[in-house]
């Protein structure tokens, strides 16, 4: 039984259902205006999806736990969290949302042009897509087209950065 | 003649909206030829950039993509044997083996020529139709919009791929999503938690480009990184008179079907190519020739998705309901120019309707134009490598999301969809399903809310007006067919192993 409960979509299954729980306890406490402009209350929906959440939520633990093993492949999240923590792709995984937090911060530092280019050549090697002069051409012509397709073309504001404010 | 037709002409036939529908279909067809690429990751992360164009330069760029996207599926397809879609599937069959018979010029010209005359009928369907339909549906109050939300809403949960169960949480979780900011009637905060940023609520184009961008970013990574080549040569690519005469009935059927099925909410293209290609095989003289590189093997599936396309526009501008992701977020596109898809567009703004109706008409030209002349050059496209690409993705999602509003908070909430995405892909929870919940979640909740007040309260009456009462039993119907259809096949397979 244990081992079921342990199954990915149980736990997902049972993560959504305390989710939930919360919104419909959110929802119930949602003060609006009732009886004076809205007769509805706005907690209405929320609450509703959260039942709706709820309900679909203990079907899938129920259909996990009932599931033959042999029938499905459902995967043990202690097996999923240690091959998948381990393995080259979740480090590669880690790097790529680390460098878009670091570009988000680093945007209002340096400007779009100089935090675009850097960000491309991480990538690159990353991906190791190609070798670190090619990674450095392909990153410089890659923003120069995109800055004059967005930043001249389409007016899109790209943000100036405090230290090089012209980039 | 009708104003709004020859303004609807106007707005379609200047040089700046052609040549964005042409660049926009080049692009679709690149992206929809390269296996991993989709049309749906396309538009969702260059809807924000048609923000400087007009409405309608911007919408037929979009619309370009979309049918160069599901067309170039079928390069790799035929090429490669790996649909560069899922629509695209079927293509593979006889697309594929006529390739390797050594010709490839021979399938690509008979994949071109049904792509763009199944779409064209398709399109010409779409304009008989929906005018009707855009008229009876301005009939709908808030009660019948509630119920077509939540038809739209089950049909796509239990016709998504996988799971029912997981499809519907996929959409309860994209309702969910857009409860999140002030509510739509009163202005009250729901789950806030005090941030300024989240009043407004989540935009819902950075939400997108993050489930298609940076999820299809985060799935590639675990995918080994393949250098593929194409060894054939093209040879001629404009089909023989005696092929076309071969194929022209199977085009005509399967743009019908296409059509049809792209205007069900959550059925699409991939489903059109499947039903087209049965078809054809079944009203065959010689089926069992099928999967060994027969033109109407490759007619069929292609007519079909192509039409599926138009068909898909069928629910999207007569009722502002999406049938599908694509036209979800088209949506967006929509609303990016104060434009609400729906019957009143046809009441408020039939020069964009009919501009969108010509920009329909003269894409298909172009998708002759494009596959017959530039086949060699979608050949080389379908060999770069994944790696090369995802890097430029990822930077283009970055932009993506913070050219939509000029907020740096769009990137971070693009960052944790794509995160969501990637999970939810990984554990086979379906993603089309969520945003039609996000799509769908502010129409749902503000009828709902709008015909309990007009309804005094009084839930039965949700239910018992007319035209959603139809509404309501086609979705128990439709919720129920696969269960009584799978029972039905169980029972007759009982009884013929008993035999």
């Amino acid at each position: 039984m244990i081992n079921k409960l342990l199954k990915v979509d149980s736990v997902i299954a049972i993560l959504l259902m305390a989710f939930s729980v919360y919104v419909i306890h959110y929802s119930m406490n949602i003060e609006g205006l009732s009886g004076a402009i809205d007769m509805v209350s706005p907690g209405l929906v929320p609450g509703l999806v959260g039942v709706f959440l709820f309900v679909c939520a203990a079907v899938l633990l129920f259909q996990t736990v009932k599931e033959n093993e042999i029938k499905r492949e459902t995967t043990n999240i202690i097996t999923f969290l240690s091959d998948g923590i381990g393995s080259y792709a979740f480090k590669r995984l880690v790097g790529i949302i680390a460098s878009i937090v670091a570009f988000r911060y680093l945007l209002v530092l340096f400007g779009f042009y100089v935090t675009a280019f850097f960000f491309l050549v991480v990538l690159f090697l990353l991906f190791r897509a190609v070798k670190v002069w090619q990674a450095v051409v392909i990153s410089l012509i890659t923003v120069g087209i995109i800055g004059y397709l967005f930043d001249i073309l389409l007016r899109v504001p790209f943000p100036h950065g405090k230290f090089i404010p012209y980039f | 003649m009708n104003p709004d037709l020859l303004a609807g002409f106007s707005l379609a036939f200047t040089p700046e909206a052609l040549l964005l529908a042409f660049l926009g279909m080049f692009f679709g067809i690149i992206v929809g030829a390269v296996p991993g690429l989709t049309a749906t990751m396309a538009i969702a992360i260059l809807t924000p950039f048609t923000f400087s164009l007009s409405p309608i330069n911007g919408l037929l760029m979009l619309v370009g993509i979309y049918i160069g996207g599901v067309y170039g599926g079928c390069m790799s397809a035929i090429l490669l044997n790996i649909p560069g879609t899922p629509s695209a599937l079927m293509t593979a069959l006889d697309g594929h083996p006529m390739a390797n018979n050594g010709q490839p010029g021979r399938a690509l010209g008979i994949a071109t020529i049904s792509s763009a005359l199944g779409g064209l009928i398709g399109t010409l369907i779409l304009l008989t139709i929906a005018p009707f339909l855009a008229r009876f549906a301005l009939k709908f109050g808030a009660a019948e919009y509630f119920a077509l939300c939540c038809f739209g809403l089950s049909v796509v949960a239990a016709l998504s791929q996988g799971s029912l169960i997981k499809g519907f949480i996929s959409a309860g979780i994209g309702l969910f999503i857009v409860s999140i900011g002030m509510d739509p009637i009163i202005g009250v905060p729901r789950f806030t938690y005090g941030s300024s940023q989240l009043l407004a609520g989540l935009s819902y184009i950075p939400i997108m480009i993050g489930l298609f961008g940076i999820a299809e970013v985060l799935t590639q990574l675990s995918k080994k990184d393949v250098q593929v080549k194409v060894k054939q040569k093209i040879g001629r690519v404009i089909p023989t008179l005696k092929d076309l005469k071969t194929i022209w009935k199977i085009i005509l059927r399967c743009a019908g079907i296409g059509t049809f099925i792209g205007a069900l909410p959550g059925a699409g293209g991939a489903i059109g190519a499947i039903l087209g290609y049965n078809e054809a095989k079944r009203t065959s003289k010689y089926p069992e020739k099928f999967g060994s590189g027969v033109p109407e093997g490759i007619a069929a599936p292609e007519a079909a998705n192509n039409s599926a396309v138009a068909g898909a526009f069928i629910p999207l501008l007569t009722l502002g309901i999406p049938g599908d992701a694509i036209t979800a977020i088209l949506i967006g596109a929509f609303m990016i120019h104060n434009l609400t898809p729906g019957p009143l567009l046809y009441k408020n703004n039939p020069e964009i309707i009919y501009a969108l109706y010509f920009g329909l008409l003269i894409a298909h030209v172009f998708l002759i134009v494009l596959g017959m002349t530039g086949a060699r050059l979608y050949a080389k496209a379908v060999t770069i490598r994944n790696s090369l690409l995802m890097p430029i993705i990822t930077l283009f999602c970055i932009v993506g999301s913070f050219a939509y509003a000029n907020r740096l908070f769009d990137v971070m909430v693009m960052l944790a969809f794509g995160i969501l995405g990637y999970f939810m892909r990984r554990n086979k929870f379906p993603i089309a399903p969520m945003i039609l919940g996000i799509v769908l979640g502010p129409i749902f909740e503000l009828n709902l809310r709008v015909a309990l007040q007009l309804a005094e309260g009084n839930v039965i009456e949700l239910f018992t007006r007319p035209i959603s009462a139809v509404l309501w039993i086609l979705l128990v119907i439709m919720l129920l067919l696969p269960k009584i259809r799978k029972k039905d096949f169980q029972v007759k397979n009982i009884s013929t192993s008993g035999q």
